[in-house]
C-alpha cells in the first residue's frame, strides 16, 4: 500500500523540490524529475497483478462523508505504467530540448506536477480526489500551455485551453456532488457499487451519467469541445508529446473505462457516446488531412484517435479501448518529439518549408515512419492490433463501421502526407547540416521501438487479462481494414508525390474546420455581447443614482448659510466675549482678571475651532450624516406610530 | 470578558490616540498596529475558548443596557459570527500593516480605523438587535469619512452615494427590528429571545414585509442585485485599506444579518420568500460577473465580482428556505459561511495587491499591465494563486464554500446546480483572462520599472493566501465550529 503512495508522490515532491531547493541550477531541475519519474517506474513491477485500496475519511458533512484514497486495479496499473514509460522518455528528451530556453526551473517544476497529477487522477479512489487531481491537470496544462510568457499566441491558447477544460470539469463537479448527494460518499467504489445492484432511480442516474460524459468528453477534446487542443501546440514540445499522448487528454477516456459498469446501466449513453466518439473520430481525421503545420495535423489526429478510444467504449470494449490507449501513446508521442526535433533543427514546423527536410537529419526518419505505418494501421505495427480491436467492436453496427473504416483510410492519408511531405520527397529548400542532441535523439528511437512493437506485444497479455473481450474479427473485414490502411497510405504518398501539399480535401475539409473552430467563438461573442449590454444597464442605473446624489448635495449647501450664520454668531459671541473681558481686565484687573481671561479665550478658541468645518468636505458629510439621521429618526417614529395603531 | 475586551480594545486605542499629537505619526501607526494585533490574539484565545460539541452560543455576557426598552448589552459567539470576527481582527491587524508607513493625517485614520473594528467585532457579536444596529452604525460611519478623506479622485460623489445606499438599508433594517420589538409580547431586543418565539410565524402579510424589509436592509449591504450600484464606486475611491475592510467584512455585516439574524427570527416569513431570494441570488452571481468582464479597471473589477461571489451567500438563504432535507439545508449553511470568509481573504488579497500595483504605478488599468510574469514574478505568482482561488479550485477556500453551496443546490433541484456551476465557467473566463492579460505578453510601460513585492507586501498577501489555502486543505476545524450553529439554523422548523 505505501508503494502505491509513491507513485503520485514522487513526481509531486519532486515539482515541490525543484521550485525550493534547485531555483538557480535548471540542469538539475530537469534531471530531478527524470529520477523522480524514473523511481515511479521501478515500483512498477512490485505493484503488478495487485489490487490494493486504502481510503480515509477527509471531512464529514452530517451524514456527508468525504474520503481521500488510492487504489490499484488492473485498469489503473495500464494507465499509471503508460504515464510513466512515455514520461521518462519525456523528460529526458526535454533535457535537450530545454537546453537554450530560459525558465526552465519553472518548466520543470510544472512537468513533475503534470505528471504526478495525472498518476493521482487515475489511482484516486473518491470522486473527490480525483477531482482535486482533474484540476490539477488542468492548471499544469495552462501553466505549460502559456509556458512562453511573452507570446501573444501563447497566451490565447491557454486561456481557450482552460476555459473549454472547465466546462468539462465542472460538468464531472455536479456528478460527483449529485452522486455525494445520492449515496452519502464520494467513493467511487461505492457508487459503482450502488449502480450495479440499482439502487438508484433510472431518472437521477441518466442525469449523472450525463454529466459524468459531458466531463469526459470536454477533457478528451470531443465535439463540441475540440478546438482548444490545437492551438495548445503553442506549448514546448515535450508538453504536446505529454499532453496528447498519456496525459490530459486521456483522462477523459479514462474516466469513461473507470466508469463502465454505468454504461451497463444506461445503454443510452454507450449510444451518446459511440456516436460522439466516431464523428470527432471523422471529423478530426478529415480536419487533418489538410493542415499545413505538422504540429496541428497531430493535434487533430489526436482527437481523431481519442474518438476512436471512446467509440470502443460505447461500443462495449474496454479492452480496445485500453489497447488503443497504449498504442497511440508510443506512437503519438514519438511522432511530436520527432516533430519536435524537426523543429529544433529546421526552425520551423511548416510542412511546404520542410519538404524534403529528412535528408538533412535521417536518423530522424526512423522513428516517425515506424510511427507513422503505426498510427495508419499497418501490420505487424502496434496500431493495427488496437484499430482491429475496435473494428471488431463495431463490426455489427453498418454504418458505424462504414464510418470508422473512413476514418482509418483519412488517418492513413494524413499521416502518409506528412510523412511523404517531410521524408520522401527531394528537399525544395536548402537545409543546413543539423545535428541534435544525444538526449534529443535516444528518447525518441526507445519510444519508436515502443510504438512499432507494442501491438503485438501486449495483444496475448491483454487477451488473457480479460478473457471475456475477445472478439474475433471475419476474415474478409481484417483484410479490408488493412486494405483500407495501405490504400490511404497510398494515396496520401502518390497525391504528395503529383500534387504536393495541396489539400486533398478541399472545400469539404475547409468547411468542417471552419465549423468546429467557429462555434466556441461564437459563443465567447455572446458572452462578451451579454457584459456590454449590462455595462450600459448599469450606465442608466448610475445616472439615476448621480441624479439622487446631487440632488442632495443641493439640499446640503443650501442649509450650509444657516450653519454658517450660526456658526458666525457663535464666534461673533465669542469675540465679543473676548472683547468685554478685554475691558473688563482694564477696569477690574485686581479682582476678575484671570478667570474671565481663560474663559474669554476657552471660547473664543472654542469659536476658532468651528471655522473649519464650516467650509470642506467634513462639513458637508456632517450635515449629511446629521440629515438623514433626523429623517431616519423621523421615519421610525412615524412608522412606530402607524404600527401602534395598527395593533 | 475576553470577548467584550477584545471589541473595545481597538475603541479604547482610539481614545488614547485622540489625547496623541497628531504629528508623532510613527508612534500613531505602532500603537494602532499593536492594538490591531493584541486584538487578533484576542479573537484566536475566543476561537481555542470556544467548544466544539458544547453549545452554540458560547461565551455570552448579558446587562441591562437600557432598562425602559428592554434593550440589553448581551453579546456572545456562535458558530457563525466567531469565523467572521477572527477575519475582521486579521484584515484589520494586515490593514494597518499595510498604512505603517503612511503619513497622511495618520491620526485620523488610525482612529477611524480602530473604531470602525470595534464596530465590526461588535456586530458579529451582539445578541440584542438594538445594540447590533448601534454597532452597525458604528461600524459603517467611519467609512463615509475614510472614503470621503482619503479616497481616490471622485471620492465626494462616491462617499455619498454610498451614504445614501446604506442609510436607506439601516432605515429598513430599523423598521424591521422595531416591528419584531413590537410584536413581542414582552417587548424586548433580544435576538435570541425573538428567534425563541417566532412572533411573526403567523402574522401572514406582516411578517412577509417585515421580512422583505430585513432582506432588503441587509441584501444592500452584500450586496445583492439591483441594490449593488453603490459598491463599485466606493471600493473603487476607498483608499486600498479602506477597499480591504469594505469587501472583506463590511460587506458580510450583510450577509451574516441574512443568515444570522434574518433566518432566525423571521424563519416562516423567509421560507415564503425562497423563490425570490434564489432568483435575486442567481442573477447577481451571473450579473456581477457579466459586469466585471466589461472593466478595465482592476480595481472595478474585483469589486463587480463581490457581487457576484455574495450570490452564494444568497444561494445558501435560498436553499436553507426551498429544500426539504436538514441535511441539504446545512452544506448550503456551511457553504455561504464558508464564502463569506473565503470571500474575506481572497479578495482582500486581491485589493491589496491592485493597491500595491497602483501605488507603484498611479494606474489600475489592466491594459497597462503585462508582462509581470517577467518583471515581477513574486507578484505573478500571488496574482494567479488569486486568480485561481477565487475561481473556485480545489485547494482554496472558495472551493470548500462552493461545493457545499452547489450541492445544497443540487439538493433542492440539479439543474440549479448546473446553473451555479455555469457561473464557475464564466468566473475562470474572468480570472484567467485578467491573469492572462496582467501575467502573459510583453512588458509594459508601467511593467518594465516595476519593482517586485518586497517586505511588508509580502507578509500580506502570503499570509492571506495561505489562509485560504489552509482553509482549502483541512477544513474540518473551521467546519466544525461553523456547523455548530449551522446545524441549529437547518432544523428549525417553523
Amino acid at each position: 500500500m505505501i508503494l502505491l503512495f509513491f507513485i503520485p508522490a514522487l513526481p509531486l515532491l519532486a515539482s515541490v523540490l525543484i521550485l525550493t531547493m534547485l531555483r538557480k541550477d535548471g540542469q538539475k531541475s530537469a534531471v530531478a524529475g527524470v529520477i523522480a519519474t524514473a523511481f515511479t517506474l521501478a515500483l512498477l513491477p512490485f505493484l503488478f497483478g495487485k489490487n490494493v485500496s486504502s481510503s480515509v475519511p477527509w471531512l464529514q458533512l452530517n451524514h456527508y462523508q468525504l474520503t481521500i484514497g488510492l487504489s490499484l486495479d488492473m485498469l489503473s496499473f495500464i494507465f499509471i505504467s503508460v504515464i510513466s514509460i512515455v514520461s521518462l522518455f519525456v523528460q529526458i528528451y526535454a533535457i535537450g530540448y530545454m537546453k537554450e530556453e530560459t525558465g526552465k526551473i519553472r518548466f520543470f517544476s510544472i512537468f513533475s506536477f503534470f505528471i504526478g497529477s495525472m498518476m493521482l487522477l487515475v489511482l484516486a479512489n473518491s470522486f473527490l480526489l480525483l477531482f482535486v487531481a482533474w484540476e490539477a491537470v488542468s492548471v499544469a496544462s495552462f501553466l505549460l500551455i502559456s509556458f512562453y510568457l511573452t507570446r501573444e499566441e501563447s497566451k490565447r491558447a491557454a486561456l481557450t485551453a482552460f476555459i473549454m477544460i472547465r466546462v468539462a470539469d465542472v460538468a464531472l463537479f455536479v456528478a460527483w456532488l449529485l452522486v455525494l448527494l445520492q449515496t452519502g460518499t464520494t467513493n467511487i467504489p461505492t457508487f459503482l457499487n450502488a449502480v450495479a445492484t440499482g439502487q438508484f432511480a433510472s431518472g437521477m442516474l441518466i442525469v449523472i451519467t450525463v454529466f459524468f460524459v459531458i466531463g469526459a468528453l470536454g477533457k478528451s477534446a470531443q465535439l463540441p469541445f475540440s478546438s482548444w487542443l490545437p492551438g495548445a501546440m503553442v506549448a514546448p514540445t515535450p508538453v504536446s508529446a505529454l499532453l496528447h499522448s498519456a496525459t490530459m487528454v486521456v483522462a477523459g477516456v479514462y474516466l469513461l473505462l473507470r466508469l463502465f459498469p454505468l454504461f451497463t446501466a444506461v445503454p443510452v449513453a454507450s449510444q451518446i457516446i459511440l456516436w460522439i466518439g466516431l464523428v470527432t473520430a471523422l471529423v478530426g481525421a478529415i480536419i487533418a488531412t489538410g493542415q499545413m503545420h505538422m504540429k496541428r495535423v497531430l493535434a487533430w489526429s489526436t482527437i481523431s484517435q481519442i474518438g476512436e478510444m471512446i467509440l470502443a467504449i460505447g461500443s462495449g470494449s474496454i479492452i480496445a479501448a485500453m489497447f488503443h490507449f497504449i498504442t497511440q501513446a508510443f506512437f503519438k508521442s514519438t511522432l511530436f518529439l520527432t516533430a519536435g526535433s524537426i523543429d529544433k533543427a529546421a526552425g520551423t514546423l511548416e510542412l511546404e518549408k520542410l519538404k524534403g527536410f529528412g535528408r538533412a537529419l535521417p536518423i530522424l526518419a526512423i522513428p516517425f515512419l515506424l510511427s507513422t505505418l503505426a498510427l495508419a494501421g499497418i501490420p505487424p505495427f502496434s496500431g493495427f492490433f488496437s484499430e482491429e480491436a475496435i473494428l471488431a467492436s463495431v463490426a455489427k453496427n453498418t454504418p458505424a463501421l462504414i464510418l470508422f473504416l473512413i476514418t482509418l483510410f483519412l488517418a492513413g492519408l494524413y499521416i502518409g502526407r506528412v510523412a511523404t511531405a517531410v521524408f520522401l520527397s527531394k528537399p525544395t529548400h536548402k537545409f543546413n547540416n543539423a545535428s541534435l542532441p544525444f538526449f534529443m535523439t535516444y528518447p525518441t528511437l526507445i519510444l519508436s521501438f515502443g510504438a512499432a512493437d507494442i501491438g503485438l506485444v501486449l495483444k496475448p497479455i491483454l487477451l488473457l487479462l480479460l478473457p471475456s473481450q475477445n472478439e474475433t474479427l471475419s476474415l474478409l473485414l481484417r483484410l479490408i481494414s488493412v486494405g483500407t490502411s495501405i490504400s490511404g497510405l497510398a494515396i496520401g504518398f502518390i497525391y504528395v508525390k503529383f500534387f504536393g501539399l495541396k489539400n486533398p480535401l478541399g472545400r469539404v475539409q475547409q468547411i468542417v474546420e471552419r465549423v468546429v473552430l467557429g462555434v466556441p467563438n461564437i459563443t465567447v461573442q455572446a458572452v462578451q455581447s451579454i457584459g456590454t449590454l449590462l455595462v450600459n444597464l448599469e450606465q442608466l442605473f448610475d445616472d439615476l443614482v448621480r441624479l439622487l446624489v446631487s440632488q442632495t448635495f443641493v439640499l446640503v449647501e443650501k442649509l450650509q448659510p444657516v450653519e454658517v450664520a450660526f456658526d458666525d454668531g457663535a464666534l461673533k459671541f465669542a469675540t465679543n466675549t473676548f472683547t468685554l473681558s478685554q475691558i473688563t481686565d482694564k477696569a477690574e484687573n485686581i479682582w476678575f482678571s484671570n478667570p474671565v481671561d481663560t474663559l474669554g479665550n476657552t471660547i473664543m478658541l472654542a469659536g476658532i475651532r468651528l471655522k473649519p468645518l464650516q467650509q470642506g468636505k467634513t462639513y458637508n458629510y456632517l450635515s449629511a450624516i446629521l440629515l438623514w439621521t433626523v429623517l431616519i429618526l423621523g421615519a421610525s417614529a412615524f412608522l412606530l406610530i402607524i404600527i401602534s395603531v395598527i395593533r | 470578558m475576553i470577548l467584550s475586551l477584545t471589541i473595545f480594545l481597538p475603541a479604547l486605542t482610539a481614545l488614547t490616540l485622540v489625547f496623541l499629537p497628531g504629528k508623532y505619526t510613527n508612534k500613531i501607526r505602532t500603537v494602532a498596529l499593536y492594538s490591531s494585533l493584541l486584538t487578533l490574539l484576542g479573537t484566536i484565545l475566543l476561537w481555542y475558548g470556544y467548544k466544539v460539541g458544547g453549545p452554540s452560543l458560547q461565551e455570552t455576557v448579558s446587562i441591562p443596557w437600557i432598562p425602559s426598552l428592554g434593550a440589553r448589552f448581551s453579546i456572545g459567539v456562535d458558530g457563525i459570527s466567531l469565523p467572521l470576527i477572527v477575519l475582521t481582527a486579521v484584515l484589520s491587524m494586515l490593514a494597518m500593516l499595510y498604512v505603517k508607513n503612511d503619513t497622511n493625517r495618520a491620526k485620523f485614520h488610525a482612529v477611524l480605523f480602530l473604531v470602525m473594528e470595534t464596530g465590526l467585532l461588535g456586530v458579529f457579536a451582539a445578541r440584542d438587535l438594538l445594540l447590533f444596529y448601534l454597532f452597525f452604525e458604528i461600524a459603517i460611519v467611519p467609512m463615509y469619512f475614510i472614503i470621503g478623506i482619503w479616497g481616490g479622485e471622485n471620492r465626494r460623489y462616491a462617499a455619498m452615494k454610498m451614504f445614501l445606499y446604506t442609510r436607506l438599508g439601516s432605515l429598513l433594517m430599523l423598521i424591521g427590528f422595531l416591528w419584531l420589538y413590537l410584536s413581542m409580547p414582552v417587548p424586548t431586543f433580544s435576538l435570541d429571545a425573538i428567534a425563541a418565539a417566532n412572533p411573526l410565524a403567523t402574522a401572514g402579510i406582516g411578517g412577509i414585509l417585515a421580512a422583505l424589509s430585513l432582506l432588503i436592509g441587509f441584501g444592500i449591504k452584500l450586496p445583492f442585485m439591483p441594490f449593488h450600484n453603490w459598491l463599485p464606486d466606493a471600493h473603487v475611491e476607498a483608499p486600498t485599506e479602506g477597499s480591504v475592510l469594505l469587501a472583506g467584512i463590511l460587506l458580510k455585516l450583510g450577509g451574516y444579518g441574512l443568515i444570522g439574524i434574518l433566518l432566525r427570527i423571521l424563519p416562516t416569513a423567509t421560507r415564503e420568500l425562497g423563490w425570490l431570494i434564489l432568483v435575486v441570488a442567481i442573477i447577481s452571481l451571473f450579473y456581477g460577473l457579466f459586469a466585471a468582464l466589461a472593466q478595465k479597471d482592476l480595481k472595478r473589477l474585483v469589486a463587480y465580482t463581490s457581487v457576484s461571489h455574495m450570490g452564494f451567500v444568497m444561494l445558501g438563504l435560498a436553499v436553507w428556505a426551498l429544500a426539504t432535507d436538514p441535511s441539504v439545508k446545512q452544506l448550503a449553511l456551511n457553504g455561504a459561511v464558508i464564502q463569506m470568509i473565503s470571500h474575506g481573504f481572497l479578495t482582500g488579497g486581491m485589493f491589496f495587491l491592485v493597491g500595491m500595483l497602483q501605488h507603484r504605478t498611479g494606474t489600475r488599468l489592466i491594459s497597462r499591465f503585462s508582462g509581470l510574469g517577467i518583471t515581477a514574478p513574486r507578484f505573478a505568482v500571488l496574482l494567479g494563486l488569486f486568480a485561481f482561488g477565487s475561481l473556485g479550485l480545489p485547494g482554496f477556500s472558495g472551493f470548500i464554500a462552493e461545493f457545499q453551496a452547489i450541492a445544497g443546490a443540487a439538493g433542492v433541484n440539479y439543474l440549479l446546480a448546473v446553473i451555479t456551476v455555469i457561473s464557475l465557467v464564466i468566473a475562470t473566463g474572468l480570472y484567467l483572462w485578467v491573469f492572462a492579460r496582467m501575467v502573459l505578453g510583453q512588458g509594459g510601460e508601467e511593467t518594465k520599472a516595476l519593482k517586485d513585492a518586497t517586505g511588508s507586501e509580502l507578509i500580506i498577501l502570503i499570509s492571506l493566501i495561505s489562509l485560504s489555502i489552509l482553509i482549502g486543505i483541512f477544513p474540518q476545524p473551521l467546519l466544525a465550529v461553523v456547523e455548530q450553529t449551522t446545524k441549529l439554523l437547518a432544523n428549525i422548523i417553523r
